[in-house]
């Protein structure tokens, strides 16, 4: 053996375990959002989509999960809640009632199934919203990082074009509307890791690119990078609050709130009054 | 005299003149397609009505990040390839090897310099590619800072926006970047190399190797797979286009690379060194 010859390949073995060494990937950062107290001047906002993924069009909210839900809720301690899929005004009373008089609640106009937008405090008014069509709910609402606008809103699931006109409206109508900071948030029916093979979930993956990249322009996305809020292994739900006003302390996914048959984790974020060095970072 | 004989053989071959041929042919695709797409985007035919794309949004870097980005991931691993399967298969198949080996020549040293031409025709190639991109866009397409947004390329999870100034630094910065990192399906072509004859067979092995490997570092089916392919590494160098780069992490993906050729090159010198030459 030419000693010469096996010394470059000895060489090359260990610079290979060396490189392979420095390029260990660190330890992942956990995903979601852990249950933790308020600070002061802190708002908790949530979006969950309650309904149950069964069948083509899935179900709304089990009545069997009322309670459960109306728990979570409670433990959240949040200021501002939207909620997807409920099976209408009527049982959006009910899970008020389960609540407690210090909430109030809206749910979208129209038949069928109901967004809402639970809040607690004494200033909570709605916003007119009916015009944008589609099941989206709004309100100004006080809370502890001044008074939000918020515009709740569970989009089109199949149609990309539908939900570009359904968002751009409703970005439009929220920033028109005049509060200390505004707020997006619910099931957008976005997801753009696309290497998810998009395909199999959207009509249009440039159209979805557009609309997210439209929304991110005036508001930011607390969730980003907290992990999937959706099965598969998807990130639908968003809470975007607005750039430069508002910063989030924490968000991401509450894990293990599913009830069975349901395919969302609620998304919570904590937000608070921009600092300018605080702006959009969590 | 064995590198200047390489490189001799490398000119003559004609190579580097159909590479940059390719690239051309390339860029005027990809110029056709960015300003169609620029026209029906911009031009108020657009479907949706809530975008972010517009006319300043549509300029010379934006063309040239994004023709790097496809030429990077569908022409330079291909040229590097098979460039290395020539380098080793090609001059087995035509006897050049053997008379080689003749000579009083380490195999140790001939190998280096096989892999000391082909890296610099890969490191050309890139500053070709990146050249041509940057000369096209800036002088066809217009000039302009870089803005980039989330979308189906991935190229980052949040709108960066850089000025023109900062965007050229970060494009001459992509240079040894993407360099480096296209030195691992060039390894890949060398191991392949060393065990088949046939330079034909070679070429077409790697460049499938390749091709394989980059689809399913793509698929999310396959994640679990992703940290074992080195395909998963190679657009590492669109980290140096975000406004605050993270230079640790880009750091791991170059030394992940770097793990990568180190293998197939430690494997690639070892069959070099003990296969036989027949006549």
């Amino acid at each position: 053996v030419n000693l010469r010859d096996a010394a470059l390949e000895l060489g090359l073995l260990l610079v290979a375990v060396a490189a392979f060494a420095l390029g260990r990937p660190p330890a992942p950062e956990g995903d979601g959002w852990t249950p933790r107290p308020r600070g002061a001047g802190e708002a908790r906002v949530v979006t969950w989509n309650v309904g149950r993924a069964h069948g083509r069009s899935g179900w709304p909210l089990a009545e069997e999960d009322l309670e459960s839900v109306a728990a979570d809720l409670l433990a959240l301690d949040a200021d501002v809640v939207v909620l997807q899929e409920l099976e209408g005004h009527e049982q959006l009373r009910r899970l008020v009632e389960r609540l407690g008089p210090a909430w109030t609640a809206f749910g979208s106009s129209g038949r069928g199934r109901v967004v809402a937008l639970l809040a607690r405090g004494p200033e909570v008014v709605p916003l007119e919203v009916d015009a944008l069509g589609g099941r989206i709910v709004g309100a100004r609402v006080a809370t502890p990082a001044g008074a939000l606008a918020l515009v709740g809103v569970h989009a089109d699931v199949r149609s990309s074009a539908r939900r570009n006109e359904t968002l751009g409206g409703a970005l439009a109508r929220l920033l028109a509307t005049e509060a200390d900071a505004r707020v997006l948030l619910g099931d957008l029916n976005l997801d753009l890791d696309l290497d998810k093979r998009g395909d199999l979930f959207t009509d249009d993956e440039h159209g979805d690119a557009r609309t997210y990249n439209h929304l991110t322009g005036p508001l930011f996305d607390a969730g980003l990078g907290r992990g999937a809020t959706a099965e598969p292994d998807r990130r639908l739900d968003y809470v975007l609050p607005e750039r430069g006003r508002l910063a989030a302390v924490a968000a991401g996914p509450w894990r293990e709130r599913r009830k069975e048959g349901m395919d969302h984790d609620p998304l919570v974020a904590d937000l608070v009054r921009a600092a300018p060095a605080l702006q959009g970072s969590q | 005299v064995i590198l200047r004989l390489h490189l001799v053989r490398l000119a003559r071959a004609r190579r580097p003149v159909a590479a940059a041929l390719l690239m051309v042919l390339f860029l005027g695709l990809m110029l056709l397609g960015f300003w169609t797409y620029a026209q029906d985007k911009s031009g108020g035919r657009a479907e949706f009505r809530y975008t972010y794309e517009n006319e300043s949004y549509f300029t010379g870097l934006t063309f040239a990040v994004y023709a790097f980005y496809f030429g990077f991931l569908l022409i330079l691993p291909v040229l590097v390839a098979t460039e290395g399967a020539i380098q080793v298969a090609g001059e087995a198949a035509d006897g050049t090897l053997r008379l080689l080996l003749g000579r009083p020549l380490s195999r140790a040293r001939l190998f280096l310099t096989k892999l000391a031409v082909a890296t610099g025709f890969g490191t050309w190639l890139t500053f070709l590619l990146l050249t041509l991109s940057l000369t096209v866009g800036l002088l066809l397409v217009g000039w302009g800072d870089l803005d980039l947004y989330p979308g189906v390329l991935q190229m980052t999870a949040e709108h960066q926006h850089l000025e023109q100034r900062v965007a050229l630094v970060r494009f001459v910065l992509a240079w040894p970047a993407a360099s480096l990192a296209l030195l691992a399906p060039l390894a890949l072509a060398l191991l392949v190399a060393a065990w088949v004859r046939s330079p034909v067979q070679a070429v077409g092995v790697s460049v499938s190797l390749y091709l394989a490997l980059y689809v399913v570092s793509q698929v999310h089916f396959f994640e679990a797979l992703r940290p074992w392919l080195f395909t998963s590494s190679m657009t590492y160098w669109r980290g140096l286009f975000q406004e605050q780069v993270d230079w640790a992490r880009l750091g791991r993906e170059a030394a992940r690379l770097v793990g990568f050729s180190s293998l197939f090159l430690a494997l690639a010198a070892h069959r070099f060194r003990t296969r036989e030459e027949s006549a």
